[in-house]
């Protein structure tokens, strides 16, 4: 019985025995947290994983504050990993039972660390041998072999695919939800524009060359819409709306100022026809009535300059008619400090037409700058339309919306059908505005066809389906705004239902036509019109610098790419419609330079 | 003295045993190391066997392999408790006068062999009781001492049953183990037959004495048992009890009672023994495993349900050792 030789001398054989399986124990321990390090990630990681989908489809939650708690999940899987293997402390004895149990000791140890302890007895002579085989055998044991470091190869393969899966999800492209860096940017945008009533407002006060009238009136829509700026929960679409109303009076004052300052210069064109030279010579030779030359029928040809002045400057022509009175009463004197005072008063009418034709430049400056800040506003919340979308998803029955989201183009929210349809009337409002700005040359036709003729096909059947059918006038009144090229689609495809085409083959059938509401509120409000073109405003996206040659600043070919990507990845999105995404791969691949 | 015996001796001597008995006894390797591990722990058994199978020349060798005093009883109906244990018979001295004088039965022996011992009614079984127990024999009165080592080997045919008298539990439970005997292989058969239809006739020689074979048995019995070892052990016995928790379905199903203490001694005797002979200084659930058929089997009583379906107490005992097998150590 060679193996029951004694181990060495003045060794301890309690103390060789509990250090050796302190060691088993250890290596176990790191056995199994090897064997256990990616089982533990992957619950974090998978519970990370469906929590990063789910927050950034649903809410467009950034990447940067999502990682974080993936990785505080990964890392509580790990440390309850740890905390299991390591923390629990075995008695000796039972560590003995457990190992001689894996490695096929026969139960040695536990017998001779009992024997040592004085548990159990035995013969003086077989425990002596005994305690010795075991300590042997112990040390016999190949603890690498016994406990390999193994790799649980599945459980690994898992982690690498969610740790993929992980980084595909950040790569998704988020919904179109505001960040904070986009409401911070779109409040800075409010306030830029805020800024701007009042500088326009300012303008306004200092121009002496308008009319009161009108001045005050312009003030009134200035401070309106300075007011609705400067609330405190404003929406983008709020404040666009009110930007984009002001534009528009600003524009029509415009309009109504250069007619007026048209009619006038036609009227002195007249009058300048009628005198065969200046009118300013004419009144000359009047103002020397005592040299006028034999002959000359001066008097003629100012009495028809006086009736062509007659309706745009009265006065001047009642003084060239009293300059010619006194010259037919023979009254030179008077007749030259008549004329004298007629060609002061023509001068006077040329500086205020001259004036006039500032201010109508400026009431244009201040509606592009007014429609500008409405555009910078737009674009810095492209990411609204969506969720404006949620929301009217989630308040079925709200049938107001589409009216108001009509009316909001008009910049009339508050006299929608209640507080509430003016708020979604002008999250309606705003995706117009987007097609106008920020999404380019798709967006503007999507205007054009997906809201107006949407509108047409309504028109006939107006009065009824709008009471009828208040939910499809939410989609109606949504599309036209959908983010521009959705818009123009969903007019696009609203157009078959009309046509009574028969999709199942069933013969032909009525479709209720697709509700777009035209009026305010009721049939009985203001009949609304959608704009084409906000106005002669340049198209802007991104941050441009001024440009007063009008020269394009990036050649076509650097930034059609960004373009490109920007199409891709909205044709990855579920927000294009899946019939239509060839239509808009073809649109940009029919913009690729050097096609 | 037992611990002049060394461990290494007890190995030499162990199988010298075996080798000497092999040369006469073909196969039945397990059967001898049961028998050897009772004879070792001192204490009977019963073996079971159907005739023919080597039974009786099984232990007629190992006496001779032992050099132990070796007497035969073949049992039969007719067979008085006298005729075992011995009886007073007068005599007459050379003086005249007249005396009883205790004639010694074939119990006085180190090594009995009771030859179907089922043949003989309870009362002369009951003979063997005292005897195989308390090691005394008690004629009129006056008790006689067997001399050490002694060792009751019985043997039962298991098929002829008409005009047989099991064994009350009783004195079943006084053999250590119930060793099978099962019918040779092909192999051995042939071997057999090699050996005992020629001319010569081997007979084993003698590897030791009774004073050595009591040795061994001391030495083994010091062989040190785990405490958990000994849970487990009684842990195997209770869970052949129908009524205990450990008690499996089979055993609620088919048992009426299970194993005695007297089992379990049987078992962590056995166990010890079977450890040295396996050349292990301590014992190990193997150990237990291995004996624990033939110390309980005969211990285990079935119900009428299990004795109709012809339960084998082999595969209650399995079931049970897998069951503790399971426990955490």
């Amino acid at each position: 019985m060679a193996s029951l030789a004694a181990g060495p001398a003045g060794d301890d054989p309690r103390a060789t025995l509990t250090t050796l399986l302190r060691r088993w124990e250890r290596r176990q321990r790191w056995q199994r947290t090897w064997l256990g390090l990616p089982r533990s990630l992957l619950p974090g990681l998978a519970l990370g994983l469906a929590l990063l989908l789910w927050s950034r489809l649903r809410f467009g939650t950034p990447v940067e504050s999502l990682l974080p708690a993936m990785a505080v999940l990964a890392g509580a899987g790990l440390l309850l990993l740890l905390a299991r293997v390591w923390l629990p402390a075995r008695p000796t004895l039972k560590l003995a039972r457990k190992f001689e149990q894996e490695f096929g000791l026969s139960e040695r140890l536990s017998t001779a660390l009992e024997l040592l302890e004085g548990r159990i007895h035995g013969g003086a002579q077989l425990t002596a041998l005994q305690i010795a085989d075991a300590r042997s055998r112990a040390g016999g044991v190949d603890v690498a072999s016994q406990l390999p470091l193994r790799s649980d190869r599945r459980a690994w393969a898992l982690l690498a695919l969610s740790l993929l899966a992980v980084g595909l999800t950040t790569r998704l492209p988020a919904p179109a939800v505001l960040t904070d860096a986009q409401e911070q940017a779109q409040e800075a945008a409010i306030d830029e524009a805020a800024a701007a009533v009042e500088r326009i407002s300012e303008d306004l006060e200092s121009d002496s060359a308008l009319p009161e009238a009108l001045r005050q009136q312009l003030q009134r829509e200035l401070e309106r819409s300075g007011a609705l700026l400067d609330q405190q929960a404003l929406s983008p679409e709020e404040a666009f709306a009110a930007l984009s109303e002001s534009a528009e009076q600003f524009e029509q004052q415009a309009l109504s100022l250069e007619e007026s300052i048209q009619q006038q210069m036609q009227a002195l064109a007249n009058a300048q026809q009628a005198t065969g030279e200046q009118l300013d010579a004419a009144l000359q030779q009047l103002e020397n009535a005592s040299s006028l030359p034999p002959g000359d029928d001066v008097a003629g040809r100012l009495e028809q300059a006086a009736a062509a002045l007659e309706e745009s400057n009265p006065e001047l022509a009642a003084a060239i008619r009293e300059a010619l009175q006194a010259l037919r009463d023979s009254q030179l004197q008077n007749a030259a400090s008549g004329a004298g005072l007629a060609r002061q008063m023509l001068a006077q009418q040329r500086q205020q037409l001259a004036r006039a034709q500032d201010s109508q430049q400026r009431l244009r400056a201040a509606s592009d700058q007014l429609r500008d800040s409405a555009s910078q506003i737009a674009q810095r919340s492209q990411a609204r339309p969506l969720v404006s979308q949620e929301r009217m998803q989630q308040q079925p029955g709200t049938g107001a919306p589409p009216q108001a989201g009509d009316l909001s183009m008009q910049g009339q929210p508050q006299e929608g059908s209640g507080d509430q349809s003016g708020e979604n009337a002008e999250a309606g409002n705003l995706p117009g505005g987007n097609a106008q700005a920020g999404q380019g040359e798709e967006a503007q036709s999507g205007s054009q066809q997906g809201g107006q003729p949407g509108g047409e096909q309504t028109g006939q059947g107006q009065n009824t389906s709008e009471q009828e059918r208040p939910g499809l006038g939410g989609q109606a009144g949504d599309a036209p705004g959908g983010a521009g090229m959705e818009e123009s689609f969903a007019g696009v495809e609203s157009a078959p239902p009309a046509q009574g085409n028969d999709p199942d083959g069933l013969g032909q059938r009525e479709f209720a036509p697709v509700y777009a509401p035209r009026r305010i509120g009721s049939s009985q409000g203001p009949e609304l019109f959608l704009e084409n073109d906000p106005g002669d405003s340049p198209l802007l996206e991104g941050d441009f610098a001024p440009n007063p040659s009008g020269e394009a600043l990036v050649p076509w070919n650097e930034i059609y790419g960004d373009y490109l990507d920007a199409a891709s990845r909205a044709l990855e999105s579920d927000y294009i419609p899946l019939g239509l995404r060839d239509v808009v791969h073809d649109y940009f691949s029919a913009l690729e330079p050097g096609r | 003295m037992a611990d002049e015996l060394k461990l290494e001796e007890f190995g030499a001597l162990a199988r010298a045993i075996e080798a000497e008995v092999g040369r006469v006894i073909v196969g039945q390797r397990e059967v001898l190391r049961s028998v050897l591990i009772c004879i070792l722990s001192g204490r009977h058994a019963l073996l079971e066997g159907v005739p023919g199978l080597g039974k009786t020349m099984l232990i007629r060798s190992l006496g001779a392999a032992l050099d132990l005093k070796f007497t035969r009883i073949q049992f039969t109906p007719d067979l008085m408790p006298a005729d075992i244990t011995g009886t007073d018979i007068m005599e007459e001295g050379e003086d005249g006068s007249r005396l009883f004088r205790f004639h010694e039965g074939p119990v006085f022996a180190n090594l009995v062999l009771a030859d179907e011992i089922n043949r003989a009614t309870p009362k002369t079984q009951s003979a063997l009781l005292e005897a195989m127990q308390e090691k005394t024999v008690t004629v009129a009165g006056r008790s006689y001492p067997l001399q050490d080592p002694f060792f009751v080997l019985a043997t039962q045919n298991p098929l002829e049953m008409e005009g047989t008298y099991p064994l009350p539990e009783a004195q079943l439970d006084r053999f250590m183990f119930k060793v099978r005997v099962d019918f040779p292989r092909p192999q051995e058969l042939i071997d057999i037959l090699e050996r005992t239809t020629g001319a010569d006739e081997t007979w084993p020689g003698r590897v030791a004495d009774g004073a050595q074979v009591m040795q061994m048995g001391h030495l083994a019995l010091t062989t040190p048992v785990a405490t958990h070892l000994m849970e487990r052990a009684a842990n195997l016995i209770l869970a052949t009890h129908p009524r205990e928790a450990q008690a499996s379905d089979l055993v609620r199903q088919y048992v009426r009672y299970g194993s005695s203490p007297r089992g379990a001694q049987a078992l962590v005797i056995g166990a010890r023994v079977n450890a040295l002979l396996e050349g292990r200084l301590n014992v190990a659930w193997e150990d237990i495993e291995s004996v624990a058929p033939a110390a309980l089997r005969h211990r285990l009583l079935l119900n009428f349900e299990g004795l109709a379906e012809g339960i084998d107490p082999d595969d209650i005992i399995r079931e049970a050792l897998h069951a503790v097998s399971r426990q955490p150590a």
